[in-house]
């Protein structure tokens, strides 16, 4: 996306809010003038704090989930009995909402930030499973023989073939389900602890009925997902130069 | 060079492809290998690449039985087997990126290989292939037959002694096949190489081939032989000895054709 694009996108944003705001016309929707010097105050203090709190546990979830999807992607993707094996379980599993294991993490794993990471994990390594998966069936076995011909063996594959293949897979993944993640880090996050962002929009600010307090929590969560989109783009830039204009 | 004793190959579904199969070339000869499709010519230079192995019977190369891909044998796939998110360079400097990530160890590399002049060597072939240009393109934004000159770099860079083609000119038009065809001929010339080339044409046959090997309907038992004259000349299109020669061949596949209806 262009700056000049967001810039507008953020200026009609504030527009709307402004709107919103004045037709509402109270406390539990103040306007952007009074929120976002506040967000910025803020972020200097505790909020900066929650929100890093917050930033750590997606990308902590985001490592894990590739650490354990890429090389059971790849694997399911290149042997075919095993995908076979594991299609059905995959199939029924996929679409449960995963943020309904929340009460069972909690109990099993504890309050900590292990809860919060293994249930936003839970979510992308679903969805990278799969891309990674597809797109490790798709390499053409012309393409393996032909590496595999210029002295290639399972190393070399890796470092040369799957895991370049993957990337893109991993980062439309990503791309997909980063939403989701930190909708859920956000539930996950007003129970049963005392940081990050959900805990300060739903217990610090909400309950304290400190409304402005409450929507510098939701800029900053924004701005949480916002950031991690343009990481995902700007690693797509990166990484997979070849998809220029494709994407 | 190549010694292909009494194999015998059959696929997991029960197809038998060779049985009790031999055949030889010999070091710098020019073999064209032709037959219908399915008859298993890429199931030979799979054999022949060491991608897969014989359930009987052996192939030697220089003597050594080929167990596993041998580095100096080059194999150049239909659809030339480019990574699709490498750009040509990366793509022709591939194999030898390969050899410097296991290092000169005779299995994956051959031990004598020294990888200093690597840039040099992608860059030189790149240049005689004539794609030196499209050094920043991606395979998907060149043409076919630059593509297939990428394959070719690749291969050559790896400086191979025996070269396997599959088919390499059949999705290329008439123009860019007749060249590519004379400079792979070129090529073997300058490098000495050793060529087996699997085509469906008989005319690419007459022409890649001092020898042609042609196969029929599997299982294949005698490797049936024709010697060309004609190899290499494209002049000669309309000879009354060529034609024969296309119409010998074509008897030959077809009695196998036959066979199977």
């Amino acid at each position: 996306m262009r700056w000049r694009d967001l810039a507008l996108g953020t200026l009609a944003t504030l527009v709307l809010w402004q709107l919103l705001a004045w037709a509402i016309n109270r406390p539990v929707f103040p306007p952007p003038w009074q929120v976002v010097p506040l967000f910025f105050q803020k972020l200097g203090g505790e909020l900066g704090v929650h929100l890093l709190i917050s930033a750590a546990r997606v990308v902590a979830a985001i490592l894990a989930a590739m650490a354990v999807a890429v090389p059971a992607g790849l694997g399911l993707g290149q042997m075919r009995r095993l995908d076979r094996l594991f299609a059905p379980l995959i199939y029924i599993v996929y679409p449960i909402p995963k943020i309904v294991f929340l009460p069972v993490i909690l109990v099993l794993v504890g309050s900590g930030d292990d809860s919060k990471v293994l249930l936003v994990g839970m979510i992308l390594f679903f969805q990278m499973l799969v891309v990674v998966r597809d797109q490790a069936a798709q390499l053409r076995p012309e393409m393996i023989a032909s590496v595999r011909s210029m002295g290639a063996g399972r190393r070399a594959l890796f470092r040369f073939v799957y895991l370049p293949a993957c990337i893109p897979a991993v980062l439309t993944a990503l791309r997909i389900s980063i939403g989701t993640a930190i909708a859920v880090l956000f539930i996950a996050e007003t129970y049963a602890t005392n940081a990050g962002l959900g805990y300060y929009i739903v217990v610090e600010s909400w309950g304290a009925l400190r409304y402005a307090d409450m929507y510098a929590g939701v800029l900053a969560m924004s701005g949480l997902g916002l950031a991690l989109y343009f990481l995902v783009d700007w690693l797509d830039r990166r990484l997979c130069p070849w998809r220029e204009g494709s994407v | 060079m190549i010694q292909v004793e009494a194999i015998t190959f059959a696929y997991p579904n029960g197809t038998c492809i060779f049985e009790d199969f031999s055949w030889q070339v010999a070091r710098g000869e020019a073999w064209a290998v032709v037959g219908p499709s399915g008859c298993g010519k890429t199931t030979l230079l799979h054999l022949l690449a060491g991608l897969v192995r014989p359930q009987a019977g052996c192939i030697r190369i220089d003597g050594q039985v080929l167990r596993r891909p041998r580095p100096r044998t080059g194999l150049i796939l239909q659809d030339y087997g480019l990574l699709p998110w490498a750009t040509l360079r990366a793509n022709v400097a591939l194999g030898l990126d390969i050899r410097a990530f296991y290092g000169p160890d005779g299995v994956h590399a051959p031990r004598d290989e020294v990888l200093d002049d690597k840039e040099e060597r992608v860059r030189y072939w790149m240049t005689r292939l004539g794609i030196h240009h499209l050094a920043g393109h991606y395979p998907h934004q060149v043409s076919g037959g630059q593509r297939q000159r990428a394959a070719i770099a690749r291969t050559l860079a790896l400086r191979p002694d025996i070269l396997l083609m599959d088919e390499p000119f059949g999705a290329l038009d008439a123009l860019t096949r007749q060249d590519l065809m004379q400079l792979t001929m070129q090529l073997r010339r300058e490098e000495g190489l050793t060529t087996v080339i699997v085509t469906h044409s008989i005319e690419e046959a007459l022409y890649l081939g001092e020898y042609v090997l042609v196969l029929t309907q599997p299982p294949h038992r005698v490797a049936t032989v024709v010697p060309n004259p004609h190899v290499g000349d494209a002049a000669c299109r309309h000879d009354r000895a060529f034609l024969a020669l296309c119409h010998q061949l074509r008897a030959l596949m077809g009695e196998g054709a036959c066979e199977m209806a």
